[in-house]
């Protein structure tokens, strides 16, 4: 037996110094709470979000212009116009919904064949083609689609109907539905690949079709996860921004003098509560004046809207999921 | 208002004719599609009447393409309720068709009736996609490939737009793209770890949680709002971004006019310090960063660089800045510091929510090993864990980092579409990036700047669409499965 002659220096680093209990303990509870701290953060971006946006709203209420009466029922938004200026939201809120509902009407029920197609009908060679193709839809900038809607979509569509404004809310819309598309596709295919196998096999059993299958076994199954795909697309259109900047225009339509009916006209150029935001911070509107504080309450709105979207979202994925074993 | 408007919207471009073109060409290749589909799931079919039905539809198809492209040729168009109407009648006349020969057949074959067109249906929305994804492409490169060259990249921006190029933009871009990730990723792989290794279901994480999922669903727009509030401006604490409360690495100066109309600068000892006459024989920097040591001569005499007449040295007539590569400030200001912080706060949910998703696939047997070695969880975590997670979370990265770099609307609140003809050099320096400079040159009126905006968008696709290929590519070649 001989003993190997061991450099007492090199040995303590192979094996690791030998530490106390209580400095690794000590180390460990240092590093749970860095990464508390972390984590906390983001909690502090919503409380700053919150913060900022309900003091600069504050202010604005306290301004001698507005009232809060005018501001939730009003329907004419002219924060710009030299003497008379109006704080109703609603133009904002009309504009908004109108984008959001061509991006809908175009999205959604494109979105829900092809999730379907994808999970249901294609072979995997195709579906591993197609998926990458939707993926690059999904990380082409939003200015690069407001680009498209304003050089492209907008002249196609004048060709097709004369009557359209060069600044509209259709174009506007369509391009918005191409950007949500891919959100809309990859979460309701999620939805529907969960299903369980042996729910369509029972179905194929029975000596159901795959259009049986498909529309009546894995759409209903995956019915919450399809319905929370399709709040969290609206929620994305609602928050869009540089599209809409681009190719929908800059003016609120007055709903005061004009009436609902133009408030839904899809061919005329509408102000969306996004746009609005982008005029008053790209142009030279003084801080502190009314103009500019009038952002922070629309910008307010926005959040309460997209906030209540993406929660009913998450409630209606979580309420109504259809559990299997 | 309607005069104002079709002054103010600008003609169309020159890309009408072409687009006649691409619809025609999508017209037909959606018909293509439809007709060599139709005719295969025909073989599959067995009854003839069914072959009837799809005969009938391909023949109203072709009808309908034919007539369409002889009412539209030359200047008459069609109406859109012409066109609507057309495609709509077209649409009821084959379903009734459909429905005809399904409803005289036996059930299961009305059944697979309804399978095929269905498929079909589903065939042509999803080309429908593939579709818009290829006009997009192609209609930007199409108006963008004129001004692509190497000079748009080592070119500023410029008011013609033959000279315009991007290198301020994509140096800005780098800039805040850099600051985005080195913020947004040890942050949001912190806070996935916290919240995957160490949390325990309490009430803290359950609002940490909720919380996330809410922040990604928060538009961009906002957190631009926030930024300009709270980084650029910090409430307004610490003074105006113009006369920052605390400020390192920036040397002021007092310019004076020499006789001989060089600028001569008088370094100052603080910001704040008071306007003094000059004094004959003091020391100030002159052209070229050369000491010397003025004289004072009477208004209108004497013409040299040390000399500077009575009037001039009574007050300067500006003062200077001079920042250095770690000038720093607080409140922040609109410069890259700012924006990279707003763009790290945008992605921030992307990182976390691919970080966890990565760390949920790690196997509990590679901890459990881990901790029966004798490890402690930090331990477990930082040789086990992470490295393990490591593809899936370099490639949430990616995807977040490219997102970040899109990114437009929060930039445009915090600061605005600036023409900057130099490229960052500090930290707060001011900036613009690759979407701001399209924003801003697909917004001008004339057709050349739209050319300019389309060639600068095909240089970010490229970027962005290497940056997306190699977070496939390390998605496919380093996720080993861990079972």
């Amino acid at each position: 037996m001989t003993t190997l002659p061991v450099n007492p220096h090199e040995a303590g680093r192979s094996l690791g110094r030998p530490r106390s209990r209580a400095l690794q303990d000590f180390a460990g509870s240092v590093v749970k709470f860095a990464l508390l701290g972390c984590a906390l953060l983001s909690v502090i971006t919503t409380v700053l979000i919150i913060v900022v946006l309900s003091i600069e709203t504050v202010k604005f209420f306290q301004m001698e212009e507005v009232t809060i009466m005018e501001f939730f029922t009003g329907g004419q938004w002219s924060p710009l116009l030299g003497h008379e200026k109006h704080f109703g939201i609603w133009p904002l809120i009309s504009g908004t919904l109108l984008v959001a509902a061509v991006a809908a009407a175009f999205a959604l029920p494109c979105g829900t064949i092809t999730a379907l197609f994808l999970s249901e009908y294609a072979p995997s060679r195709l579906r591993r083609v197609l998926k990458p193709i939707l993926e690059v839809l999904a990380g082409i900038p939003t200015v690069v689609y407001g680009f498209f809607a304003l050089m492209v979509l907008t002249p196609g569509l004048r060709w097709l109907y004369e009557g359209i404004d060069f600044y509209n809310a259709l174009s506007a819309g369509l391009a918005v539905g191409i950007m949500i598309l891919p959100i809309v596709t990859s979460l309701s295919e999620d939805a529907m690949r969960a299903v369980p196998r042996s729910l369509r096999e029972a179905g194929y059993a029975l000596g159901g079709t795959r259009f049986d299958v498909s529309v009546k076994i894995v759409m209903p199954a995956a019915l919450s996860g399809i319905v929370s795909a399709f709040l969290l697309a609206i929620a994305r259109a609602v928050g869009e921004t540089m599209i809409v900047a681009l190719a929908a225009g800059a003016l609120p339509v007055n709903i005061a003098q004009n009436g609902l009916a133009a408030a839904a006209d899809p061919t005329s150029q509408v102000q969306t509560m996004t746009g609005y935001v982008v005029q008053i911070f790209l142009g030279d509107a003084e801080a502190n004046s009314v103009e500019y504080q009038s952002s922070y309450a629309v910008a307010a709105m926005l959040f309460i809207m997209t906030l209540a979207l993406t929660w009913i979202g998450a409630r209606v994925a979580r309420r109504y999921r259809e559990v299997y074993t | 208002m309607t005069a104002m408007l079709a002054e103010t919207a600008p003609a169309l471009p020159a890309a009408v004719s072409w687009i006649e073109g691409a619809l025609v060409l999508l017209g037909l290749l959606s018909a293509a599609i439809t007709i060599g589909l139709g005719i295969r799931w025909a073989g599959e079919a067995r009854g003839h009447m069914e072959k009837g039905a799809l005969i009938c539809g391909v023949v109203l198809m072709v009808v309908a393409l034919i007539g369409l492209s002889l009412s539209s040729d030359g200047s008459e168009r069609v109406a859109w309720y012409e066109f609507a109407s057309g495609v709509l009648s077209f649409a009821v006349v084959a379903a009734v068709a459909a429905l005809l020969a399904g409803g005289t057949g036996a059930l299961g074959r009305r059944r697979r009736l309804m399978d095929g067109a269905f498929k079909l249906f589903a065939v042509f929305v999803t080309c429908l996609s593939v579709l818009a994804l290829v006009l997009l492409l192609t209609s930007v490169v199409y108006l963008g490939w004129e001004y692509l060259s190497l000079d748009l990249l080592s070119n500023y921006a410029s008011r013609t737009p033959e000279k315009a190029g991007v290198k301020a933009a994509l140096a800005g871009t780098i800039w805040i793209c850099v600051i985005c990730a080195v913020v947004a990723i040890p942050v949001g792989v912190a806070t996935a770890v916290y919240l995957e290794e160490y949390a325990r279901r309490t009430h803290l994480t359950r609002i940490i949680d909720l919380n996330i999922s809410n922040l990604a669903g928060v538009p961009s727009i906002v957190y631009g709002i926030i930024g300009l509030t709270v980084f650029a401006r910090f409430f307004g604490l610490f003074g105006p971004i113009n006369d920052p409360a605390i400020q390192f690495g920036a040397t002021h100066y007092d310019e004076y006019m020499a006789a001989s109309g060089d600028a001569l600068k008088l370094k100052l000892p603080n910001r704040r310090i008071d306007q003094r006459p000059l004094k004959a024989g003091e020391t100030l920097i002159g052209p070229g960063g050369k000491s010397v040591q003025i004289e004072i001569v009477p208004d209108g005499e004497g013409e040299h660089v040390h000399q500077v007449w009575a009037a001039d040295a009574a007050e300067p007539y500006q003062r200077s800045i001079d920042r250095s590569w770690w000038y720093f400030q607080l409140p922040f200001g609109g410069g890259v510091l700012a924006g990279g912080m707003v763009l790290a706060l945008v992605v921030l949910p992307i990182v976390i929510v691919a970080t966890r998703e990565s760390l949920k696939a790690v196997p509990d047997s590679l901890r459990e090993a881990a901790l029966a070695c004798g490890s402690t969880q930090w331990q477990m975590v930082r040789k086990v864990t992470l490295p393990s997670a490591m593809p899936g979370i370099m490639t949430g990265s990616i995807l977040a980092f490219s997102r970040a770099m899109g990114e437009a609307a929060p930039l445009l609140v915090l600061t605005g579409v600036l023409f900057i003809r130099f490229t960052p050099e500090h930290l707060m320096d001011d900036f613009t990036a690759m979407p701001l400079q399209i924003y801003n040159w697909a917004g001008r009126p004339q057709a050349e700047f739209h050319a300019v905006a389309a060639s600068s968008i095909i240089v970010l696709l490229i970027v962005l669409l290497s940056f997306n290929a190699l977070a496939i590519v390390i998605r496919e070649w380093f996720q080993k499965p861990l079972q």
